[in-house]
Formats: C-alpha cells, structure tokens, sequence
C-alpha cells in the first residue's frame, strides 16, 4: 500500500498547484513531473489525485483550463487567474507565517 | 484500441456513483491522457509494454483512491455539496414555506408593474373557480419542482441516493399534512390532518422515476462496454 501524507499538508496541493501555475500553462502531467522534480520526490501520491484538485480549482476560478493540441496530442492547459494569484499570494503569506512559527519551535528558539 | 482495464473501470465507477456524463468524459479523458504519458514515460525507459502498463497504472493510483477524491471535489464546488444536511433536509421546507408566498408576491408585483394589479384582484374575485385552479396549481408544482431539485443537486454534487430519499421523504411528510382551505374571500394553508394524495406520492414518484434513469443510465452503460469489449 501506498504511503500518504500527513494530514497537516492540508492545503499544501493548492499551494504547489498555484505556484506551478503561476509560471506558465502546463497540463497534469507536467504539474505532477514539476512538483516530483523540484521536491526531489518528498510527496508521495497517486499521480492520478492531481485531477480533482485541478478541478477544484477550477470550480474556484482560480485556475482555467483550454484543450490544446501539442505533436498531435490533445491536452488539458492550466493556467493561473487572476484570482488564483490573489489567493497564490495568501497563501503562500500564510504559509511562511506557519513555517516561520513551526521551524522557531523546532529549533527551540524563543520570542 | 481497446481501453485499459483502469480506466475503464473508473469509468464505470463514476457512472455508478451517479457522477454527471459530461464531467466523467472530461476526467476519464484527463486520466486516459496522463496514463498514455506515464506509459510513454516507461517505454522509453526500456521497458516492455506489459510492464509499462503495470508502471502506469500503479503511478496512477488505485481507482478507489481516485474515485473517492474527484468524488469530495465534486462536492466541495458549492455549499450545497459540502452541506447534504443542509440541502437535503432543510432545505425542503424552507422552500416550501417559502413557495406559495413566494410565487403569489411575484406575480403580484409583475401585475402591479404592468399597471393591471387591480384588475387582476377583481378578476380573481369574480372567478373563484379560476382561482382555484391556480392556487391549486401553484401549491402542486412545489411538490413536483422541490423533489426533482433535490434528486438534480444529488447527481450534481454527487451525493449518495440516500439524501435524495430522505429529501422526498421530508417533501412527502409535507404534502401529507400540509392543508389548502379555499372559500369565497378566503384562502387558508396551514398543517392539519387531511392529505391529498397527489402531494403525498408526487415525491416519491418523482424519486422513483430519476433513480430508474439513474439504474437506466448505468446499464446502458455496461451494455455498450460489453458490446464494445465484443468487437
């Protein structure tokens, strides 16, 4: 059986998701090769879950999606909104705020 | 070229579980692509095509997995997903106390916008059989509007066939007590104990009929990938 993981990455795939985007268009499979490469494999999913969270947020209309053809193959492009950039950038202020907060505690630092 | 055993078993899946058509093809369509990739990926890794369609399908993920996850997306696009107590239980009487109200200040106000509010009112007044007619009218086609949008947001939002059932429970349970009085002068709704009939069974009948399709739908389905697996 497959490792998940923890259930603290809550919101982590929206994140990873936005910030991929937010570089250019890229369909499923190229999100799932980015975040495998530049995370050096830390995650470990079904490639397959990537979908509904694609779809997600889409419904949100943070993302939107155009059916391209590419070397004969026809593909599903994401791209950011500019919704999903407002919510790129909370997100990503939210984030380092927790990070910041989590790497004090681990490295027993004190206010 | 036949289709992988996985997809097609996602597929069948979705179906199943009442996913809208439209939405499956587009995410069987985006899983079938992704799967080509993964299987490109392994041939030109050197491995041969039986072992390249175990890598896809394991890199894929178990369909349950996915199933489960496109299952909570589908629900998380609006609060009616998110929320089956909400829309499958209070929902129902909120609309139908709202219904009669609702349509009759409607009509009212679209009558008094074209300047014939009056005339309407004394129309209604010398035609009581007329106006039996429409308070009747109105009052049923709540019976018939509210259930079929409960079972409508139940496929949307892909919600189990059980909320539908306790949603056109709940219209039933309405219809059974709720009461028209209509007199000269006089029009009364309120609960009591004298049900019609057309109130009570509508609901049900309704339920009946969209999970029929459902089972329908989910047959013609299997017939056509036997047909298909045939040739």
């Amino acid at each position: 059986m497959k490792k998940t993981n923890p259930s603290f990455l809550n919101g982590v795939p929206e994140l990873l998701l936005l910030k991929l985007l937010s570089r250019r268009e890229m369909y499923g499979y190229e999100i799932v090769k980015a975040i495998q490469t530049e995370t050096k494999d830390i995650f470990t999913f079904g490639e397959g879950c990537i979908y509904p969270y694609l779809h997600y947020l889409e419904a949100e209309k943070l993302v939107s999606s155009r059916r391209q053809e590419v070397d004969g193959r026809s593909r599903n492009y994401y791209q950011l909104t500019g919704r999903g950039r407002k919510r790129l950038s909370a997100l990503g202020a939210e984030w380092s705020r927790v990070a910041k907060g989590v790497a004090m505690v681990l490295g027993g630092q004190h206010a | 070229m036949r289709e992988p055993a996985t997809i097609t078993e996602l597929r069948r899946r979705l179906t199943e579980i009442g996913c809208p058509a439209k939405r499956t093809h587009q995410i069987v369509q985006e899983v079938s692509e992704h799967r080509e990739d993964l299987k490109q990926e392994a041939l030109e890794a050197g491995r041969g095509p039986e072992a390249a369609d175990s890598f896809a399908d394991s890199k894929l993920g178990h369909v349950e997995t996915l199933v489960r996850q496109f299952t909570v997306a589908l629900r998380r696009r609006s609060c009616w997903g998110r929320h089956p107590i909400l829309t499958f239980c209070v929902l129902p009487p909120i609309v139908f106390f709202a219904w009669f109200p609702g349509i009759a200040a409607l009509v009212m106000w679209g009558a008094n916008l074209l300047g014939t509010g009056d005339a309407i009112t004394r129309w209604f007044l010398i035609h009581l059989e007329l106006v039996k007619v429409v308070v009747y009218s109105v009052d049923y086609s709540a019976f018939i509007v509210v259930p079929a949008l409960l079972c409508w947001l139940a496929r949307r939002y892909v919600h189990d066939f059980k909320w539908a059932l306790a949603g056109c429970t709940l219209s039933s349970l309405h219809g059974l007590f709720h009461v028209i009085t209509l007199t000269s002068h006089n029009l009364g709704w309120g609960y009591g104990l004298n049900p019609d009939w057309f109130t009570v069974a509508t609901p049900w009948l309704i339920y009946g009929a969209w999970r029929y399709l459902a089972v329908m739908e989910s047959r013609r389905y299997a017939t056509s990938q036997r047909a298909e697996e045939t040739i």
